[in-house]
């Protein structure tokens, strides 16, 4: 029993891995400003408390620069803007920001 | 075990991506308190906005979570004590805070663990305050028994969809208070699959259905449970998927765990610190061991002890080495040393690139908390300079670069207010001895010299060469990097613009501009006129550099630590 319980905590696991993994995420985080800088981006975000850069992913590809928040932030203080800077290399060019902006 | 299976599952999709999380707003459950509680707290930004809950547990100290005061100093935030309803300014008492005291493993080893902190109120309530529920009577509460939870926070969860006008029309004015049943452990730690350890013991509250429970904006503030009509605090609102969700519950901070830490701050013993972390940004080399010294001065008024220092975070690139802070007391404006060992390779960093950002936890009486920056620089490869036992990095706007036929470590072609750094990393006793040259605009271009992260005194601006030797002091015999920082201001262009190392000794070994090109140096970079511009002139200032000095260069002194925000930065990382 105690093996069974293991070996099912431990395909929980795998699952979650795997989530964490192959899941794309695929919600666009809302901004209140955006600051493209040569080796980082600076968004404005909605925050409850414990919003963190990690909770963050950049996908910049042909048709725009997307900044996805891929763990939510789960904590109980009254909502908040806070400033989030996301380590990103510019490239020469302009870039297309998909996200929408509140 | 199904469930099992399928909460982890849930809980993984619920946290790791929105989309899954399909979130129908609901009624949180609660009602207008029709009772007042003379030791609750709102936690109010300077102009009278709520944003988290809390506890007057003493005379002076009120207990809150440290999500919600975490980045704040005490001077930017105050509390009013005993009010009811949020838009009646006259009710309760505002009182200023005089130390923030965040739990010191706040974070440790999970970013949602020990999320409690105390405040020092500056002078003595008038509101009497609320026990705390000892451990032994926190573990006669059985689960399924009533707890209350109180605060001013949203009636429903917060839809990420919805716009500011919508979510400020979900916070009432009135105190809300609602009825939860004690959570097992066991349950929660299942529901929170993967969020705490089989050995946590988490304090949760409310019902599987949903419909009741805290939110945003209820942080901080109290779980309470009645033992003999009397209010005991056993909880910190803290976190919870959605609000009153259904197959979630809140997640609180379990006060009995912490009554140890809770009573040595009550008990007065605790000497108001303000340990400061003297630099917090620092430059390496992706891939090379770096011993980078960190000091942290008392600049309080009272003599402290260090009792504790701990890495949260970035321990896959950081070790802490020498800790002889630990255990020693601080005097006022003394300051003690701590060795870390980093190394940080780019490739690693993903996303992140390039900086990584360790946190350390240090603790003397209260704890406090320091986030270092290293900035990870990309080797650079010098093939001309292979016969030194040297490792070269840059970064900057544009990297150093040996122009072509020419056997000299050039600064990258950079534009207005960019700057271009190369280190120069070595192991030993000696450092290496560089030759160097400067042209650009007198006193605001210029080359800034810093060994190990200290700045070495050498400035140089203008048309200048000289030669940098660092072996004025014994070094230790371990790792050590020479950076050579060029940069530029707002405006304006003059001479060649640059700074370049034409010849370096090391253990013996000279490259200088007249070796051979045995390499493959990269190509000069095309350069544009600069309208700007103007000829090079004679003029040159080794700015406190071993050459003397010009006395022209208050501007350039001036201006660096402003160059410095402009580029990156968001301070000036030496001092």
């Amino acid at each position: 029993m105690k093996a069974l319980s293991i070996i099912t905590m431990m395909l929980s696991l795998m699952a979650c891995s795997t989530q964490l993994q192959a899941e794309k995420p695929l919600v666009l985080e809302a901004l209140y400003s955006i600051d493209i800088n040569k080796t980082s981006i600076e968004i404005k975000v909605r925050s409850f408390g414990c919003t963190k850069a990690k909770h963050f992913s950049i996908e910049n590809n042909a048709s725009g620069l997307n900044i996805y928040r891929i763990q939510r932030d789960v904590c109980k203080r009254m909502p908040s803007i806070v400033s989030i800077s996301l380590p990103f290399k510019k490239e020469a060019g302009s870039y297309r920001v998909l996200n929408p902006f509140r | 075990m199904k469930t099992r299976l399928l909460q982890g599952l849930l809980l993984c999709v619920a946290l790791i991506s929105f989309v899954h999380a399909d979130i129908t707003p609901r009624i949180v459950g609660g009602e207008a308190s029709g009772q007042s509680y003379s030791w609750m707290v709102s936690l109010q930004t300077l102009d009278g906005q709520h944003f988290c809950g809390g506890s007057l547990i003493s005379s002076h100290w009120v207990v809150t979570a440290a999500h919600c005061t975490s980045g704040f100093s005490a001077e930017q935030i105050k509390v009013v004590v005993g009010i009811q309803n949020l838009n009646q300014p006259n009710e309760g008492e505002t009182l200023n805070i005089r130390t923030i005291y965040n739990h010191g493993e706040y974070y440790i080893p999970d970013e949602l663990d020990n999320d409690i902190a105390l405040l020092r109120l500056d002078s003595d309530s008038v509101y009497s305050p609320i026990p705390t529920i000892s451990e032994s009577d926190f573990a006669q509460v059985n689960e399924g028994e009533l707890l209350t939870a109180i605060g001013w926070g949203a009636l429903e969860s917060i839809d990420p969809e919805l716009n500011d006008d919508a979510v400020a029309a979900l916070f009432p004015n009135a105190l809300q208070e609602v009825e939860l049943p004690l959570v097992s452990p066991s349950v929660c730690r299942d529901v929170y699959f993967g969020l705490f350890q089989q050995s946590d013991q988490p304090l949760c509250a409310g019902y599987e259905d949903g419909g009741k429970d805290s939110c945003q904006g209820d942080s901080g503030g109290p779980l309470i449970f009645y033992i003999d009509e009397t209010p005991y605090l056993v909880g910190v609102v803290s976190w919870g998927v959605g609000c009153g969700e259904q197959g979630y519950y809140g997640v609180y901070t379990n006060v009995s765990q912490y009554t140890e830490w809770l009573d040595a701050h009550l008990s007065d013993s605790i000497i108001d610190a303000k340990i400061e972390l003297e630099q917090d940004e620092f430059l390496i080399g992706s891939g090379k061991n770096t011993t980078q010294t960190l000091t942290f001065t008392n600049n309080g008024d009272s003599s402290v002890t260090v009792d504790g220092i701990a890495l949260q975070t970035g321990r896959e690139y950081l070790t802490i080495g020498d800790v002889s802070c630990l255990d020693r007391q601080l005097a006022p404006r003394e300051s003690c040393e701590l060795l870390a060992y980093v190394n940080v390779r780019l490739e690693d960093l993903g996303n992140n690139q390039p900086v990584v950002i360790p946190r350390i936890a240090f603790s003397a009486t209260s704890t406090v908390t320091f986030d270092l920056k290293f900035f990870v620089l990309e080797p650079l490869d010098v093939p001309f300079m292979s016969e030194l036992d040297i490792d070269w990095f840059s970064l900057g706007a544009q990297n150093w670069f040996s122009p072509e036929g020419n056997c000299q470590l050039r600064s990258g072609d950079i534009d207005h207010s960019e700057y271009s750094v190369l280190l120069a990393y070595f192991d030993g006793t000696q450092a290496p001895i560089f030759d160097i040259e400067v042209d650009s605009e007198q006193d605001y271009d210029g080359l800034v010299i810093y060994m190990d992260e200290v700045f070495t005194g050498l400035r140089y601006s203008g048309n200048v060469t000289d030669q940098v030797n660092l072996n004025g002091q014994a070094l230790e015999n371990r790792d050590h990097r020479v950076m050579f920082f060029y940069s530029k201001d707002a405006t304006q262009s003059t001479g060649e613009d640059k700074a370049a190392i034409t010849a370096v000794e090391f253990e013996d070994v000279l490259i200088s501009g007249d070796c051979p090109d045995t390499g493959d140096p990269r190509t000069e970079p095309e350069t544009t006129p600069d309208s700007e511009s103007t000829p090079a002139d004679s003029d040159s200032s080794i700015l406190g550099g071993s050459g003397g000095g010009g006395g022209g260069g208050a501007a350039f002194y001036l201006l660096f630590p402003l160059m410095l925000l402009g580029f990156r930065f968001s301070k000036a990382p030496h001092k």
